[in-house]
């Protein structure tokens, strides 16, 4: 007879209710097993071996509640977020050390996760293995202070044009330094400069 | 009789997926959960007396994005309600999904409290001037696939200058002004085709 202790910090009320359907498939498989999920509260008397915290909203670690905070660095933390939350995702694994869930896995084994934690490692869901490989691989790459500058405009989406008139610069320069980060990025076109500049957490 | 509409659930992640259709069956609905597009298109057909909603999440489509949006436009004369819910908020998502013949666009943070108010009541009548016509949508989602116009017009058998006039009416219809709300609307497809490649 064991049973598995959970608490949980949740914003959503979805994501916790799919939790409990994938701790209730646990339980009718395994006999003998049980679990119990309750909200984490400062009074509790027994020992939770999981604690779940869905940080979807938040977009820097120091966001979460300070409850939440102060448990990130156990490894009986398990921290839910989505895969476009990539600050969010590469501070939590540079500077922590909890378990990390993707929200849009495709597909996950409850079981994995608990029995990881309890065998006090480090659970981390495939697409967080993938970002983590992708971000490991990219070299640094260093920009100039202008065009540091012009790469701030394109990511709020100004052509060079409205560029050049924001910034006191001819056309061509701003055309320039523009092909300067293409070059440095490694990119074709508009599209892929956008996507570039969108997803990866370059600068910022 | 069970008076409530049926949901058939399109949601390849298995965390929502599990999430929702336990909350809308604590509701009392009953939920037809589909993992496979030939397994939607076959619960589409399927004629039943009864309302049915479909619910489609867009953040774990991937690569079957372009096939569920087909689907949509192809439901739109349908008796069917459609909701879709986004990761996140975004306007040019969602006003292509309008445009592809969906009733109502949610984001995943807005389901607990608006999803259960909008299941009810008749599908929404066909909006005129909104929906994309079947070669503006074929344009689209080559453009989205990352097909240049000369490629597209050799794939459409048509004239390069017909896919940039159809891509005009795209963007008149979608209400997209500027070329860079039309390259953000691309590159926001293709993170959303490219997550689980």
């Amino acid at each position: 007879m064991f049973t598995c202790q959970i608490r949980y910090v949740a914003r959503n009320d979805i994501y916790l209710s799919g939790i409990r359907a994938g701790l209730e498939s646990i339980v009718s498989a395994n006999p003998g097993w049980h679990c119990q999920l309750s909200p984490v509260s400062p009074l509790a008397q027994e020992e939770e071996h999981l604690i779940i915290i869905d940080a979807t909203g938040c977009e820097k670690p120091s966001g979460l509640s300070p409850e939440s905070v102060s448990v990130l660095s156990s490894k009986h933390t398990l921290v839910m977020v989505k895969a476009a939350q990539r600050l969010m995702i590469k501070n939590l694994l540079q500077q922590y050390r909890c378990s990390i869930l993707c929200v849009d896995e495709l597909n996950f084994q409850m079981r994995d996760i608990i029995q990881h934690t309890m065998e006090n490692k480090r659970y981390l869901s495939p697409l967080i293995i993938r970002q983590n490989h992708e971000s490991a691989l990219a070299k640094p790459i260093v920009f100039t202070p202008a065009e540091m500058t012009v790469l701030e405009y394109l990511r709020k989406g100004c052509s060079g044009s409205e560029i050049s008139k924001l910034l006191f610069r001819s056309e061509k320069t701003i055309s320039s330094h523009k092909r300067n980060i293409m070059g440095k990025l490694g990119v074709r076109d508009d599209f892929e400069l956008n996507s570039k500049i969108n997803t990866s957490v370059l600068a910022s | 009789m069970n008076s409530l509409p049926v949901i058939i659930l399109y949601e390849p992640r298995i965390l929502l997926r599990r999430g929702l259709t336990a909350r809308l069956q604590e509701e009392g609905h009953q939920v037809v959960s589909c993992t496979s597009t030939e397994q939607l298109t076959e619960e589409i057909c399927l004629q039943t007396g009864r309302h049915r909603v479909l619910l489609v999440g867009v953040g774990g489509l991937g690569n079957s994005l372009f096939r569920i949006l087909r689907t949509l436009h192809a439901t739109h004369k349908l008796s069917l309600k459609t909701i879709v819910y986004l990761p996140q908020q975004d306007g040019l998502l969602s006003r292509m999904f309008m445009g592809a013949g969906v009733s109502h666009c949610l984001t995943e943070d807005e389901l607990e409290n608006r999803l259960l108010p909008l299941i009810p009541g008749p599908a929404v009548e066909y909006r005129r001037g909104v929906l994309l016509t079947p070669s503006e949508l074929n344009v689209l989602i080559d453009y989205a696939s990352g097909l240049q116009a000369n490629e597209i017009a050799v794939r459409r058998n048509c004239s390069y200058k017909t896919v940039s006039t159809i891509k005009l009416l795209v963007r008149n219809r979608l209400n997209i002004e500027t070329k860079s709300s039309w390259v953000n609307l691309l590159t926001h497809i293709d993170q959303l085709t490219s997550l689980y490649k």
